[in-house]
């Protein structure tokens, strides 16, 4: 109670009385119309807009989901067959080497078989080309 | 490549009956073909034959110089060639394949006997399947000859045998598939009989010379690539021939080619992926297969139709602990 009396005497004295004077002076000042129109064209640009049905996604993304989940099953799932540089499959090659190696042994007999002819076809210098009888 | 199978399974199979048998049954053949048969182990020449052969769409040509003496050949090839320096000797216990660029001698199993024998074996086998006919052939070598022609029932021809009807050599030979394209060939361009041939040809002696067995080189390979040792045991008759990698680029495939008198098998085994019925559809019921999985190892064996090729496959499979 002692403090409200004290602040009743602070405000009804006259140097609170000029500065109450004062502001109660100053202008009052309107809001631009403009700053306003230019406030809620912001407001409305930068405000999601409401999802609206979009058809054309509606579609797609189940395809998008199948065609991922298929490419991820070939990937994972669904191996590939595995081939070589020429397109042969593990099993063609197999079977295609055997069937060379017995038929290369039935035409060539003592001849060179069909690993020797892969495996070996280096030449190798006959002689010493100083010992040449054709040099003589 | 249903037509190669099917040529390739007769070849096989004809091997499954009598391969090995050093003498089989001549009765009711041809006599050209008891000719060249019966002189096989006899004749003495020298001459330059021409070998065609084709596989998987590429064909190889090789000159070979022939010395023969009797069951002994040797082989050697012209300076051209790619195979310039290298020998080739032979007798009934083995082959000796001498290359002098690695210094290296290959010790591997005989292979003369197989191409008229397993013609041989064939007909005696499939005698009502096969026509057998004789006829003028043409000038091989400067020799007249007589065409020996083997075909199947319809007519059309499995194997032509040109043979010289004095000296019983079989100086051309064409093996066809079943659409009638030759799978490979040899001709003789020039042939000289001898009454003797120096025995010291039949020599090759080089001061260290690293001697080469398939079986070292099977090791080294299944050493290199993780692989497992595959032994066949010797009561099944079957020799290793050659080891080689054949999908170098890719997952590797070594494939071990093994003779014996019941015809010839490869035995596969890789890390990649192989699919048991897939194998089966290559060979269309032709040819035998069997695959199993070990330890990340797929392993695949592929040999002619026969009670001794289930053996082997199931013995192997046991040894190398598949299920």
């Amino acid at each position: 109670m002692k403090n409200e009396n004290q602040l009743d005497e602070k405000l009804a004295s006259d140097s609170m009385k000029s500065i109450a004077k004062l502001v109660k002076d100053l202008p009052e000042e309107i809001p631009s119309m403009n700053w306003r129109s230019q406030l809620n064209e912001r407001i409305l640009a930068e405000a999601k807009p409401k999802p609206k049905l979009d058809l054309q996604r509606w579609l797609l993304r189940p395809a998008l989901g199948l065609g991922l989940a298929a490419a991820l099953a070939v990937a994972f799932v669904i191996r590939p067959v595995a081939s070589d540089s020429t397109g042969s499959t593990v099993e063609s090659l197999m079977i295609a080497t055997h069937q060379d190696d017995v038929n290369y042994a039935s035409v060539t007999g003592a001849g060179l078989s069909v690993s020797e002819m892969k495996d070996y076809s280096s030449p190798t210098p006959v002689s010493d080309p100083l010992l040449d009888l054709d040099v003589f | 490549m249903f037509s190669r199978i099917l040529a390739s399974t007769i070849i096989a199979a004809s091997a499954a009956t009598s391969y090995g048998q050093q003498r089989p049954s001549l009765e009711g053949l041809p006599e050209i073909l008891r000719l060249a048969v019966s002189r096989a182990d006899s004749l003495r020449y020298t001459g330059v034959r021409v070998v065609n052969v084709r596989a998987r769409g590429a064909q190889r040509e090789t000159v070979e110089y022939i010395t023969r003496d009797g069951d002994r050949i040797r082989i050697d090839f012209p300076n051209d060639s790619a195979f310039s320096g290298q020998v080739i000797i032979e007798d009934p216990t083995e082959r000796r394949h001498y290359l002098p660029g690695q210094n290296e001698v290959r010790v591997l199993p005989p292979r003369r006997g197989e191409s008229l024998l397993r013609l041989v074996a064939s007909l005696a086998r499939f005698r009502q399947e096969r026509k057998v006919s004789v006829e003028n052939g043409s000038l091989i070598a400067g020799r007249l000859t007589r065409l020996l022609l083997v075909a199947d029932q319809r007519g059309n021809p499995l194997q032509k045998l040109y043979i010289d009807p004095t000296t019983g050599a079989v100086l051309k030979s064409e093996v066809y598939d079943f659409v009638g394209t030759s799978v490979g060939s040899y001709e003789f361009k020039s042939i000289e009989f001898k009454d003797k041939i120096d025995s010291r040809l039949f020599k090759v002696s080089r001061k260290g010379l690293r001697t080469v067995s398939p079986q070292t080189e099977a090791n080294e390979l299944t050493t290199k690539l993780n692989l497992r040792q595959i032994q066949i045991p010797r009561e099944f008759g079957f020799r290793l021939e050659s080891a080689r990698v054949i999908r170098p680029e890719g997952e590797p495939i070594l494939a071990q080619m093994f003779s014996s008198n019941t015809g010839r098998l490869t035995v596969f085994q890789t890390r990649a992926d192989l699919k048991s019925d897939r194998l089966s559809k290559f060979a269309r019921g032709e040819i035998s297969t069997r695959t199993w999985r070990v330890g990340g190892i797929n392993f695949a064996v592929v040999g002619p139709k026969s009670t001794n090729f289930d053996r082997v496959a199931d013995r192997l499979k046991r040894d190398l602990g598949g299920q």
